[in-house]
């Protein structure tokens, strides 16, 4: 039991140091763009220039998504990416990107569905990052924070992540004691 | 330094302690996902473990810890 009340102490310790850690959400656009998307089910309009803090958006949703360039002069070569940066040593997820030598379009209207599986943790904030380069122009840069509506009980990742920190734990405060004669 | 307690153990645990706390306080909305703290608690963990094993600071249970065995 000791052993136990211990591990609990060691990931307390370990978990309430990290809360310095926590940082502000943010949104922002550079650059003579404009990128708009509706959250259909969650029912909610992002405008990347002007969103401000996490956006809270379900687990499994469809993004009706505008996205235009001002100034451009078609044909022109563009190319470009929407990301969502995952650590390391996990590739970044690519939802999205594009690249044309000769592109006439100056705006697109399209969508996108996706899906968390059930066993992915909840309420936690992503940050979803792109870029539009077009030639002659200056680089659009941007970026949204989007929360994953749910908690800590609502995947199995979170209580079943918590139980093997625990358990963890016990092994470490097992291996800090002194080997036997 | 002299081997005192479990470094493997200390080592092994510390790491997946680091990995399911990081998981944990990503749950609770602590942590983004873009955080370097993903990665580098599971690091930490397992040097803090093996430092902990090496340095045995836990006394064992019903005795006195005996400095080098």
């Amino acid at each position: 039991m000791k052993t136990l009340v211990r591990a609990g102490v060691v990931a307390f310790a370990g978990a309430a140091s990290l809360l310095v850690f926590a940082g502000p959400a943010a949104a922002d656009l550079s650059g003579p763009c404009t990128a708009i998307g509706t959250f259909v089910k969650s029912r909610v309009e992002v405008d990347a220039k002007t969103a401000k803090g996490a956006v809270e958006v379900e687990p499994e949703d469809t993004v009706e998504y505008t996205g235009a360039i001002l100034g451009a002069t078609p044909p022109r070569k563009v190319s470009g990416e929407i990301k969502v940066d995952l650590p390391f040593p996990l590739p970044d997820f690519e939802p999205g990107t594009w690249s044309d030598d000769d592109a006439a379009e100056i705006d697109k209207t399209d969508t996108y569905s996706y899906d968390l599986p059930t066993i992915a943790p909840r309420g936690y904030e992503v940050e979803v990052t792109g870029f539009h380069r077009d030639a002659g122009l200056p680089t659009c840069r941007g970026s949204v924070t989007l929360k994953v509506k749910g908690g800590f009980f609502s995947s199995p990742a979170g209580p079943a992540a918590f139980v093997l920190a625990v358990l963890s734990a016990t092994g470490v405060v097992v291996a800090a004691r002194p080997k036997e004669a | 330094m002299r081997r005192r307690g479990r470094p493997v153990l200390g080592a092994i645990s510390g790491f997946f302690f680091g990995l399911f706390l990081g998981v944990t306080l990503l749950s609770f909305g602590i942590l983004p996902l873009n955080s370097a703290l993903l990665t580098l608690l599971p690091i930490i963990g397992f040097v803090g473990g093996l430092v902990l094993a090496f340095t045995a600071p836990i006394p064992r249970r019903g005795g006195v810890a005996r400095p080098g065995l």
